[in-house]
């Protein structure tokens, strides 16, 4: 019995250490996030803003936005994407057989008639019922059979006609000059496939015609925690993994992707539950595999808001279904790992979501279990537990707030004091428990992916719509 | 780092397992790595806090002090106002004063400008622009470089070889809006070296100075040997759509590489002495084996109205991929009444009559407006 003590002791140690290690890394990540936003601050002012939205050689894009039973948002999402600031651009909602009006809301909102728009390209997709457009707006509607995200997406791919696509969530709101912000690296660098921006959550915040109007902290903590957690991933991890060109994951909310590129590589993966991380790591593939010289970046100044989930049942399937697609496209693409072939992507990227991303929450799960199991029966020593509890909550605190606090220092967003101070107590309070759970949803969501449970291919979440501007509106 | 790694589980093994003189090392490793952090966090949290608690005691203030500087402002530059108490407030609300001041530089000309440049001086605006020219900081630099054009302060040539580019192009722009007298030559000069994004905004910023750029530069540009000059000089005539008819335009760029002559069919129609000059283009990249330039070769010829190549373009819609094919439809369909006619024939009994139907209804759309 005691060499089994001694065995859970060393495993306890090997995850403590490991802890550390894993805190150790995203702060550095962090710390080198800082400094990158700091140098990049090149927030467009007016005088720039206007020879771009005039100018005729910027290159056209298609919004691309996929839509399932999306009723409540519909018709406001889609406007706010016409009337974005961008001197080209068409939006091409997908309807993927949805159950509700959503698709009758569309024709009836945009005096939509049925056009004779043939695709430019032949991805295989579930089968097109018919093709709506607006006789005075950029806007087609593409009504087809159901065949999930990844299938309408590729399916918007085959009629958008632009060099460039943006795939974004139908119930996300883009802000108005997001399209002029994200493509600047595609301007800036010739070599740039594809570009993700930043996603935040509009819970709290004031919504008007489709239009955040007042950023402001959600209500609810559960909300909160979900703000830091963005934060932390966007701010802290993607800016210093774009830097180093081996970030590995633009949000299927807002990326914007060379359109050559995405055809290239045979669009979006159908059936993927992690669509969005599959098609960035497949560009790093071919893109290292053919030697080519290429970019994939991130900006944290084109905003895309989202609605999060603020029921604990919808938050559990959603991160379900997110580690569910991170583990099977890692399984997916693991020839690339360890790879040197792939340069930084294959031995930087790759495994820091393997090691990181994937089996944190399995060595978070063990740790804590073997904790309380071994204080209760006795078979670890409080030193043991003591440090298990620094490596993992104590130093994920500082990652939480470290990551508030790097949003106060760079794009600094939230104008209310009061937002900042409920912010730094949510990063606080959610490594007690909050993160704990959330751990343990994503280990289900890898026990599911190697049980290969059944897909269901769009997560369903209760959505309340973006409300009007009183019901959303912060306290303050 | 493997090494590293099991070192450090072994110590931490060690030191759990009741080695007192280790868990005496570790501890404070421990206390190091994640609760020192934790405090100074803490600390910079509450610090930040305070911090933003006074600038938003501050925008408030602004808010309530703007609408007095924006009319004192006013009443200054048109003659009649207070000017001792626009010193006072510059003095007591530099931030929203300056604001206010870069939104009024920004938003009048003329007389009032120059009456701007002169308050510039005397309320140490300019001096701290200047200064402000040299920060680390991009956005103070860029408000600072623009500020100093806008009031025709002249800018360090040197700014326009600075290795970021955002600096160089604000610098430029500053440049050209300060109205120094070779600001526009040397501002083309540096257009091959700039990314498509700095080539669009210096484009705009020299819009005004066209017809000079045309009559003295831009044909030189578009014949220099350098494919990067003469594809910065034909992004220019595409920015402005401006037409500046240059002999043998056609010639100059066909013998150049493709991307070189792709870049160049749109700015056809501004740059082709002779109409017969372009449909020989158009004609010639049209029966280009390579399908990729079929496409805007077929719209520069609905462009143009080049009816000669209507035979090509019957030819790419019945056997072209479907880009090139659905381009050569709505060539057709802007080809007038001959080339409708043929669609409609395709419709009946053409072989691919989907992308002739597009391009009729989409012509037909746009014809109801």
């Amino acid at each position: 019995m005691s060499g089994f003590f001694h065995v859970i002791n060393i495993v306890l140690a090997v995850i403590t250490v490991y802890a550390f290690v894993s805190n150790l890394n995203y702060f550095v990540l962090m710390s080198l996030g800082f400094f990158v936003l700091r140098t990049q601050r090149t927030t467009e002012g007016s005088v720039e803003r206007d020879p771009l939205f005039k100018s005729r050689l910027m290159p056209a894009i298609s919004i691309i936005a996929p839509a399932h039973n999306e009723e409540l948002s519909i018709a406001q999402s889609t406007r706010s994407m016409l009337q974005l600031e961008y001197p080209e651009h068409e939006v091409i909602i997908v309807n993927d057989g949805s159950n509700d009006r959503t698709l009758q809301l569309l024709v009836d909102e945009f005096h939509l008639y049925k056009s004779a728009r043939q695709p430019l390209h032949d991805f295989a997709t579930a089968p097109v019922n018919a093709v709506y457009e607006s006789q005075n707006l950029k806007l087609l509607v593409i009504d087809k059979e159901n065949g999930g995200k990844s299938d309408s997406l590729n399916a918007a791919i085959n009629y958008a006609r632009t060099p460039l696509v943006a795939a974004v969530d139908s119930d996300s709101l883009l802000e108005s000059n997001s399209l002029l912000l994200v493509v600047r690296p595609f301007l800036e660098e010739e070599s740039t496939i594809a570009v993700g921006g930043i996603i935040r959550v509009v819970n709290g915040c004031k919504v008007e015609n489709g239009e955040v109007t007042k950023v402001g902290a959600p209500r609810t903590m559960l909300a909160k925690f979900q703000v830091v957690e963005y934060l932390r991933a966007f701010l802290g991890g993607r800016v210093a993994l774009s830097y180093m060109n081996s970030m590995l994951l633009i949000s299927g909310a807002f990326g914007l992707f060379r359109r050559e590129s995405v055809i290239e590589a045979g669009g979006f993966q159908a059936g993927s539950l992690a669509e969005d991380l599959e098609l960035v790591i497949r560009l790093h593939r071919i893109s290292r595999e053919k030697k080519r010289d290429y970019k994939i970046v991130f900006v944290p100044t084109p905003v895309c808001w989202t609605e999060v989930p603020d029921s604990r049942q919808n938050l559990k399937v959603q991160r379900i279904r997110w580690q569910r697609g991170g583990v099977e496209t890692m399984w997916k693409h693991r020839g690339m790992l360890f790879n040197p072939k792939f340069g930084i992507v294959g031995c930087f990227g790759m495994p820091y979501l393997l090691l990181l991303e994937i089996l944190g929450p399995c060595t978070e799960v063990t740790g804590i279990l073997i904790t309380i199991l071994g204080l209760l029966f006795g078979f670890i020593s409080l030193t043991s537990a003591l440090l298990f509890f620094i490596g993992s909550v104590l130093f994920g605190t500082v990652i939480s707030i470290s990551a508030v606090l790097l949003e106060e220092f760079t794009t600094r967003r939230y104008a209310h004091p009061m937002d900042l101070a409920s912010l730094i107590v949510a990063a606080f309070i959610e490594n007690f428990g909050y993160r704990q759970i959330n751990a343990l949803w994503r280990f289900k969501g890898i026990f599911d992916a190697l049980r290969r449970k059944k897909k269901r291919v769009w997560g369903t979440m209760t959505r309340r719509g973006f409300a009007p501007a009183a019901d959303l509106q912060s306290t303050h | 780092m493997i090494g590293v790694y099991v070192g450090a589980v072994y110590w931490v093994y060690r030191a759990s397992s009741g080695a007192s003189e280790s868990m005496a090392r570790l501890l404070p490793l421990a206390t190091a790595l994640a609760v020192v952090p934790l405090v100074l966090m803490t600390i910079l949290a509450v610090l930040s806090m305070i911090a933003k608690s006074i600038r938003y005691v501050a925008r408030v203030g602004a808010v309530r002090i703007s609408p007095e500087i924006r009319e004192t402002l006013a009443g200054v530059v048109v003659g009649d106002g207070d000017r001792e108490r626009l010193r006072w407030l510059a003095g007591h609300y530099p931030r929203p004063f300056e604001v206010i001041f870069t939104e009024f530089l920004s938003s009048f000309g003329g007389q009032i400008n120059s009456e701007l440049s002169v308050l510039a001086e005397e309320l140490g605006l300019v001096e701290r622009w200047r200064r402000a020219t040299h920060s680390r900081n991009f956005l103070v630099q860029k408000t600072a470089l623009a500020n100093l054009g806008r009031i025709g302060h002249p800018i360090d040539p040197g700014f326009l070889r600075h290795p970021l580019e955002q600096t160089r192009i604000e610098a430029a722009c500053a440049a050209l809006a300060s109205g120094l007298a070779d600001a526009p030559a040397l501002v083309f000069k540096m257009l091959p070296d700039q990314s498509q994004l700095g080539r669009i905004l210096l484009a705009d910023s020299l819009r005004p100075f066209a017809p000079e750029i045309c009559e003295r530069y831009l044909a030189d540009g578009i014949r220099s040997p350098d494919i990067r000059r003469a594809k910065a000089s034909i992004d220019l005539l595409r920015a402005w759509e401006r037409w500046i008819p240059i002999t043998g335009f056609s010639q100059l760029v066909a013998k150049r590489d493709m991307d070189l002559r792709l870049a160049a069919l749109p700015a056809l129609r501004f740059a082709a002495a002779a109409e017969q000059e372009a449909a020989q283009e158009i004609i010639d990249l049209l029966n280009l084996p390579d399908e990729r330039v079929h496409a805007p070769a077929a719209k520069a010829a609905a462009d143009l109205g080049i009816s000669a190549s209507i035979p090509l373009l019957m030819k790419q819609l019945r056997q072209g991929g479907p880009v090139s094919a659905l381009a050569a439809a709505q060539a057709l369909a802007g080809l007038g009444p001959e080339g409708m006619d043929l669609l409609e024939k395709e419709i009946v009994s053409g072989e691919r009559p989907q992308y002739a139907l597009q391009a009729l209804e989409q012509s037909l759309v746009a014809e109801r407006g």
